[in-house]
């Protein structure tokens, strides 16, 4: 027998089983993968709770840096150009592994939060970590730089205050204990080096709106981005969601999950690479059929509102992070019905 | 279209069935023809190639399951012309990682006769291991073997570690050589 023999061979693979992995959808990976599932071997179990600590130890850390961050941020913007102004923190795990014959030692350091900013040089050269030390130098700068024009744009700062009272700390930290839970629990379950990033960087700072992305950035063989927008509005200092936007007797999800859905169609028109959860072969229960009613977004810097996904959520990961731009004129209509209901 | 009414369509000799078979199907036997052929030209022939195949094969054929049935034209059509176009051993490309990690099965007598190699005892045999596995496992291991998806590709579509689908793998394939061996396959 020859290697192209067992290759062949595959093709009489039962159709059930051909079907059954048919393109995956979030749902059916996170069916396959309950977290109740997860077991934790006895030897690690120390080991794990050390972890666990670390974790949260690094999602406070993360929150505090946040909130100094609102006030800074709010100084490095008072150019009012949409920018770059992450900080972040990671939660470093490191394990050896046996796997099989192999060894795999995990780089890293020790999980103690003490050392956490180290776990993060450790990773910083990969990917979007280096920012966190040129930006953080930029900070530094910026803000020794733009504190006498910080008298020239009071708004700014009580803006910030505002986000502050609105909430939107509570529901940053929220958001930060939900994906370091997650996290914390995967981390049962990952061989090698694991870490859990948070970055954030203001998206706008207009007139009328004040964004705020955060970036949950879980990397291990393979990195996996969670974005969420905490959104302000400027007159009244309101933390926004979709349904306080549009106010919860309008049916702005239909309208707007045709326009996705519109965009997704458009897009694999054009590019022959670009998939989504649509006309899946294993039927229409998989497909993408309309935005959540909280939904996130944020408005662009030229008002536009901009619907974001997360990998995953409507299309297949390869596809990274969504956004579509929602039409003006649609939004505005949607405004509009909402202030006349 | 639903299935049923394609090979309907198929059954009645309507053109149109090639037609709708390729907007329900097409980008489904693309990304299979296209991971183990790599190169646009030879994708987009093997897919009509495929068409011509489904609409050669039903009638007689009336699949149960159509996604499976093109799913397997076509990536043995894209093997034979990969053969065909690699008589000369090429590394690098997607399909050649898969044979090399397939390269355990290998017997090294392989030019012997009486060792040729019953394919259809074979497939019972890869079917009846792989109902002793779990589901994740199966999943795991039809990507990658049967619709030929590269490892991190695998790792993307369900959440996980590209470590975790390499061992997943790893452990699978020697476990079934084991049977293999058991079965006297090799």
């Amino acid at each position: 027998m020859d290697k192209y023999d067992i290759l062949e061979a595959m093709s009489g693979i039962r159709d059930e089983y051909i079907e059954d992995a048919a393109v995956p959808s979030p749902e059916r990976s996170q069916a396959e993968y309950p977290e109740k599932e997860r077991k934790v071997p006895a030897g690690r179990t120390r080991v794990l709770r050390l972890r666990r600590w670390a974790a949260l130890a690094a999602a406070v850390l993360c929150v505090a840096l946040i909130s100094v961050t609102f006030r800074s941020s709010q100084f490095i913007r008072s150019a009012k150009d949409p920018g770059m102004t992450e900080s972040g923190v990671s939660a470093m795990s490191d394990e050896q592994v046996t796997v099989e014959e192999e060894t795999a030692l995990a780089g890293g350091k020790n999980s103690a939060p003490s050392v956490m900013a180290e776990g993060s040089a450790a990773s910083a050269d990969q990917d979007a970590g280096q920012n966190f030390y040129e930006d953080k130098a930029g900070d530094s700068a910026a803000l020794s730089e733009a504190a006498p024009a910080a008298g020239q744009d009071t708004a700014d700062l009580s803006a910030v205050t505002a986000m502050r009272d609105a909430g939107v700390t509570g529901s940053v930290e929220k958001k930060v204990e939900e994906v370091s839970k997650i996290f914390e629990n995967a981390l049962a379950e990952e061989t090698g080096y694991s870490s859990l990033r948070f970055t954030h960087e203001v998206t706008t700072n207009s007139d009328d709106w004040v964004s705020l992305r955060m970036h949950a950035f879980t990397c291990a063989a393979d990195g996996f981005e969670q974005v969420t927008h905490f959104n302000i509005r400027r007159d009244d200092s309101e933390y926004v969601t979709l349904e306080t936007l549009f106010g919860e007797d309008t049916d702005y999800i239909t309208p707007l999950s045709e326009e996705v859905i519109r965009q997704m169609r458009e897009r694999m028109r054009q590019d022959g690479d670009a998939a989504f959860w649509l006309d899946s072969p294993e039927g229409p229960e998989y497909d993408f059929t309309q935005i959540s009613p909280a939904q996130d977004f944020y408005f662009d810097g030229d008002g536009n509102l901009v619907l974001c996904f997360d990998e995953g959520e409507a299309a297949p990961t390869y596809m990274g992070t969504l956004e579509f731009t929602i039409p003006h004129s649609l939004t505005e209509q949607l405004l509009n019905n909402s202030f006349t209901e | 279209m639903e299935d049923s009414k394609i090979i309907e369509l198929f059954w009645n000799r309507d053109e149109t069935a090639i037609e709708q078979t390729a907007a329900v199907y097409g980008r489904y036997c693309r990304r299979i023809a296209r991971n183990i052929l790599g190169i646009e030209e030879d994708v987009e022939e093997c897919l009509n190639d495929t068409w011509l195949g489904a609409w050669n094969s039903i009638p007689p054929a009336r699949p149960d399951c159509l996604s499976a049935y093109l799913g397997r034209i076509t990536r043995n059509l894209a093997i034979s012309r990969y053969r065909a176009g690699h008589a000369l051993k090429r590394t690098g490309d997607r399909l050649s990682e898969s044979l090399d990690e397939l390269g355990d099965f290998a017997s090294p007598s392989v030019d012997n006769v009486e060792e040729a190699v019953d394919h259809r005892t074979l497939e019972a045999a890869i079917n009846k291991y792989l109902d002793t596995v779990s589901q994740k496992q199966r999943r795991l291991f039809v990507r990658r073997y049967f619709y030929m998806d590269s490892v991190s590709d695998i790792a993307k579509m369900y959440g996980l570690g590209q470590s975790d689908v390499k061992v997943t793998l790893l452990r699978m394939r020697r476990s079934l050589k084991k049977v293999l061996e058991e079965e006297g396959l090799m």
